[in-house]
């Protein structure tokens, strides 16, 4: 597993899903979870975001959507939030801790704020209707797309782990490296356990969870107690 | 004047618009130098969907400090970017 790459990739996955045209917009999102608050129709439309979130991850993003400003604007907010030197920076990715959620909260709420004013200044600016159709329909949906791919609740894959920018691949190099030659003696074990045959976790969870392995161990390289993965 | 990097991603390009993958790339034995790290870098199948990750992404990554030939080749290589967990 080559940790950068795949992580790049996994979150680069998780803000493409926001661009396609699969018809979903904020204020839908936002319906679907004021009516979540009853308790009756709660499992209903858990089911319905489940459904929802499937399609929204099967469809072929519009990539002409995503524009570099968009990134660029994204990339300033996971700095604010979650980069840079931030606390919550040296806790990446880590469900478990509560510093982490609450930041990631902030970026989320942050992250599909600005998304939506995007979507609204290219459209408004687009009087003349020049853009494609289909970049049309994810740049309006791609606010509330956000807010389902962001929400900490559903427990998918990376619920809590932010949309990937540049900024993104520095803070997780500046973590691993950190833990370098802890993640070469992890490795090392799972070489072994791969020999004898034994099963590992393969699960994405599983495998990008060491990004927030130096709370675990100690920066000396060994283990502080048995990693699960 | 053409940067290390840039000549990074002008191979890759090159080798994909010829349909050609990582295994592809032609190693010279002992060379030195940008040329030979853009080389062991395009030579790893996992660096080379990985370009395609950022260059399919528009410019936002290819200027990045990341993306600077001797640090991307650093991080790649080492055991958090490049060696196999599994």
């Amino acid at each position: 597993m080559q940790l950068i790459a795949y992580a790049t990739a996994r979150l680069e996955d998780r803000l493409r899903w926001c661009f396609n045209t699969v018809p979903y917009t904020l204020r839908e999102h936002k319906t679907i979870q004021a009516k979540s608050q009853n308790v009756i129709l709660f499992q209903k439309l858990k089911m319905k975001k489940e459904e929802i979130f499937e399609n929204v991850k099967q469809a072929t993003p519009v990539l002409k959507a995503i524009s570099d400003p968009l990134r660029e604007k994204l990339d300033r907010i996971f700095n604010t939030h979650l980069g840079d030197n931030t606390p919550a920076s040296y806790r990446f990715g880590n469900d478990q801790d509560e510093m982490w959620l609450t930041a990631f909260k902030e970026y989320s709420y942050a992250v599909v704020t600005a998304m939506d004013e995007y979507a609204t200044e290219v459209l408004g600016a687009d009087e003349t209707k020049d853009l494609d159709k289909d970049i049309r329909t994810a740049l309006l949906g791609c606010a509330g797309k956000a807010a389902l791919v962001l929400d900490d609740s559903s427990q998918a894959d990376y619920c809590s782990f932010p949309f990937m920018s540049h900024s993104v691949i520095t803070t997780l190099v500046r973590n691993m490296s950190m833990v370098e030659r802890s993640i070469f003696e992890v490795s090392s074990a799972f070489i072994s356990h791969v020999l004898l045959g034994f099963s590992i976790d393969r699960s994405p969870r599983g495998s990008l969870r060491c990004c927030t392995w130096q709370k675990d161990m100690g920066r000396t390289g060994s283990l502080g107690r048995q990693v699960q993965t | 004047m053409q940067s290390p990097e840039e000549g990074l991603i002008q191979r890759y390009k090159i080798l994909e618009a010829n349909n050609k993958t990582s295994q592809d790339v032609e190693r010279t034995p002992m060379a030195k130098g940008s040329a030979a790290k853009q080389t062991e870098l395009l030579s790893q199948d996992y660096i080379f969907d990985h370009l395609k990750i950022l260059i399919s992404s528009g410019t936002h990554y290819i200027h990045s400090p990341e993306m600077q030939l001797n640090r991307f080749h650093k991080v790649m290589l080492s055991s958090y970017g490049g060696v196999c967990m599994l």
